[in-house]
Order: structure tokens, then sequence, then C-alpha cells
């Protein structure tokens, strides 16, 4: 299998799993458990890169240069960004949940999942402030 | 208490085994989910140890310890409560586990490093690490004998006495079988007697050899006389459950002492062929 192959399949799937997420009803329990499970299996990939490439590769992570080093093995690299991958997605799901949980309005979460999507931190700390501000108006 | 009439269906297996022992029914359980990511890692990884990929070692591994866990677990629940809450008990649940996941770590790193696991002598931590695993493989062994022979000293009630034989000499079995074969197979420096020194042409998943002797051959089916034996015990109970009577028990203990009997036999031969440098499969 071509980590080309691989990139691509991971993508899907978190693309999919992003997709439910944001365009599905929210009184449907299910997007929350698939992108999970989608999660799960980029989870089951990155260790499956892992244990191929990781010994394999230079660098390490005890400076900017290692870990700049490290991710010039291709499969290093893709590794983390399966990482990417299975953090943002399973964040993506909280954010879901959590939104059902305090009775946010579904359109609201749309733009912090897309943030979450693109730029990962950012759409969370996006979310976190949508809770707060929702939070404060309840009160 | 569990009667071996209880026979649940295929599905309900996994159920049962974690009502019987479910530390040991979970440990079978993620054995099979930490197989997932080796297949991956296969699919991934070009490098090989005796020309096939090196992920095929700790694939195997995984599968073999998720059939020994639930074979433990199952055994567990002919346990009489007296001896699965006494220390001996936790013991018998504990050990392996513990065991099993320093096995699947040594196996595992050194997949991960690009080195053969067993027979590595290149550096010391290989060697010593394999010698630990030679241990290690011995207390398992040694758990699943005196789990099996705790269970035929037993007398569970609604436990026939054909099974309970068969779990005891199953488990004999086992531990014998594997002690002489696994033992010997260590001694030397590969599994092959002749031959071409390679698993590339060998049988899927498994390797043995098709062009000479392969001693992991009788080491296969030594350790997996733990399930072989108490099998034959189950449908010997079962096809004699309508007949009932002192006869019918004594029938089936008959039955149960000739396959065993014979399945010893066949690991003996097993053993003999590979000794002599011929291909059984």
């Amino acid at each position: 299998m071509s980590l080309e192959t691989v990139f691509s399949v991971a993508s899907g799937l978190a693309t999919v799993g992003w997709l439910v997420l944001a365009f599905t009803p929210r009184r449907f329990l299910w997007p929350v458990r698939a992108a999970r499970l989608i999660a799960v299996t980029l989870a089951f990939g990155y260790v499956a890169l892992l244990a191929a490439f990781f010994t394999r590769a230079d660098g390490g992570f005890g400076s900017l240069a290692q870990v700049a080093e490290l991710f010039q093995t291709p499969g290093a690299l893709l590794a983390g960004w399966v990482h990417y991958l299975a953090f943002d997605l399973l964040i993506g799901s909280w954010e879901r949940e959590e939104a059902i949980r305090i009775g946010l309005n579904p359109l609201m979460l749309i733009p912090s999942l897309f943030l979450t999507f693109m730029f990962g931190p950012a759409g969370w700390l996006c979310f976190l402030g949508l809770r707060r501000f929702h939070q404060a108006r309840q009160s | 208490m569990t009667t071996i009439a209880a026979t649940p269906t295929l599905r309900g297996l996994p159920r049962e085994a974690r009502t019987r022992q479910p530390s040991l029914a979970t440990a079978a359980e993620l054995c099979l989910l930490g197989a997932i990511p080796v297949v991956l890692a296969a699919l991934l990884d070009d490098r090989q140890v005796n020309d096939v990929d090196i992920w095929l070692k700790p694939l195997k591994f995984f599968i073999s310890l998720a059939i020994y866990y639930a074979t433990l677990a199952w055994f567990h629940g002919y346990l009489p409560a007296e001896v699965r809450t006494k220390r001996l008990g936790r013991v018998l649940v504990g050990l392996p586990l513990v065991v099993g996941l320093l096995e699947m770590t040594w196996l595992l790193a050194t997949a991960a490093l690009g080195q053969p696991a067993h027979f590595n002598q290149s550096a010391p931590v290989y060697a010593v690490s394999y010698a630990m695993a030679g241990l290690g493989a011995t207390l398992l062994m040694l758990t699943a004998l005196v789990t099996g022979v705790l269970v035929g000293r037993a007398k569970e009630p609604g436990l026939p006495g054909a099974f309970r034989l068969a779990v005891v000499l199953g488990s004999v079995i086992a531990f014998a079988g594997t002690m002489i074969t696994a033992g010997f197979l260590a001694s030397g420096s590969g599994h092959w007697v002749g031959g071409v020194h390679s698993d590339a042409g060998g049988l899927p998943l498994l390797g043995w050899s098709r062009t000479g002797g392969d001693l992991r051959i009788a080491h296969f089916f030594a350790l997996h006389a733990l399930q072989a034996v108490p099998l034959l015990g189950w449908v010997v109970t079962r096809a004699g459950a309508g007949g009932g009577g002192a006869d019918a028990a004594d029938r089936g203990r008959a039955v149960v002492w000739a396959g065993a009997a014979l399945y010893a036999g066949w690991i003996t031969f097993t053993f003999l062929w590979a000794l002599a440098g011929r291909p059984l499969v």
C-alpha cells in the first residue's frame, strides 16, 4: 500500500466524519458515534504508521530541528498528519455532543466545526467562546 | 454454577466468556483488536524476517494469545468460587495477563526495530529478551496446566466426568508437549530441518516449510491440545447426553482417553517427521 493511498483513504474518512457531524439533524445520535468510530479507525492507522516507520526515522522531539528531521521521513510525516485528522475529528465529535447537551443551535456550531476541521485548536477555542456566550445568555 | 449443557450460541460466546472471567475475556478481545494495526503495519512496511513480512509474527502471536486467553476464561467458569477468589485463583488470572503483555511488547518492539524476535543473538538486549520470553512462555503454559488440573479436581455438579477428563488431558498434553517441542526448538538456531531456509514459500500465515522439516508444526499442535482435547470432550458429552447412566459415562471417558492418546501420537508424529527433515504440507 503506497503512502499516497493511505493519505487519500485517511483524508476521505475524516471528511466523511466532518460532513456527518456538520450536516445531519441534531436529533440523530449516530453522527457522533460514526465520527468517533472514524477517529478510532484513524488511530489504528496512526499506530500502524508509527510501528512501520518510527524507528527508521531520524530526528526526535528534543528540538525544532529534530522534529523537522523526523518529518523528513514520509511515513513519519504521514503519521503526524493522521494524528491531526484523528484528534481534530474527536474534538469535532465532542463539540457536537456538547452543543446538543447545552441546547446550542446546530447552525451556530457549523463555523466552529469548520475551523476545527481546518485549524484544529482555533476551532476548539471558537467553540469554547461560543459555549461561554450561550451559557451567559441562558443564565 | 456453569454447566456444560448451558452452551451458548456462537454469537453469545464473547458474552459468556466475559461472564466466566471478565479480565481474561477482555484480554482476548484486546488481542484481536491489537491485530488490526498490526495488519495495517504489515501492509505499510516492506521490511522482512525470513523473507516474510516482519509484522506476521506479532500478528500470529496476537491471534494465538487471543485464543489462549479465551480458553483460560472459559476454564475459569468451571472453577468453584472458593478457588477463584483465593490467591491462587487471582494469580491464575493476573500472571498470564502480565506475561502476555510483556511477550507482546517484546514482539512488537523487535518488529518495529526491524529485528527478528526469536533466535536473535545480534545484541545482548535481544538475546536477553529472547531468553526471558522463553521463561514467560513457560509461565503461560504452566498457568494453563494448573487451571486445567484444577477444573479436573473441582468436581462441579453438572460438569460431566468425560468433559473434565478432557480438560485435564488437554492441559497436560499442551504443557508437556509444548515444553518438549518448543524446548527443543529453542535449543537450536532456527525452526528448519533441511529444506530451503526461508518462510517465503511456506504455508500462508503459518509459514510452515514445504521443502523441509519445520519444528513449529509440532509446537503448534502441542499448544492447541488445550483447545482440541476439551473440544473432543464436549463433542463426546453432547453425543452421549441422551443415553445417560454409568455405562455411557464410562464410554465417554474411554473415548476421551483414546482421542487424547491419538492427539499426543499426532504431535509425536509431526515432531519426528520434522526432525527427519520432511515437510508436512
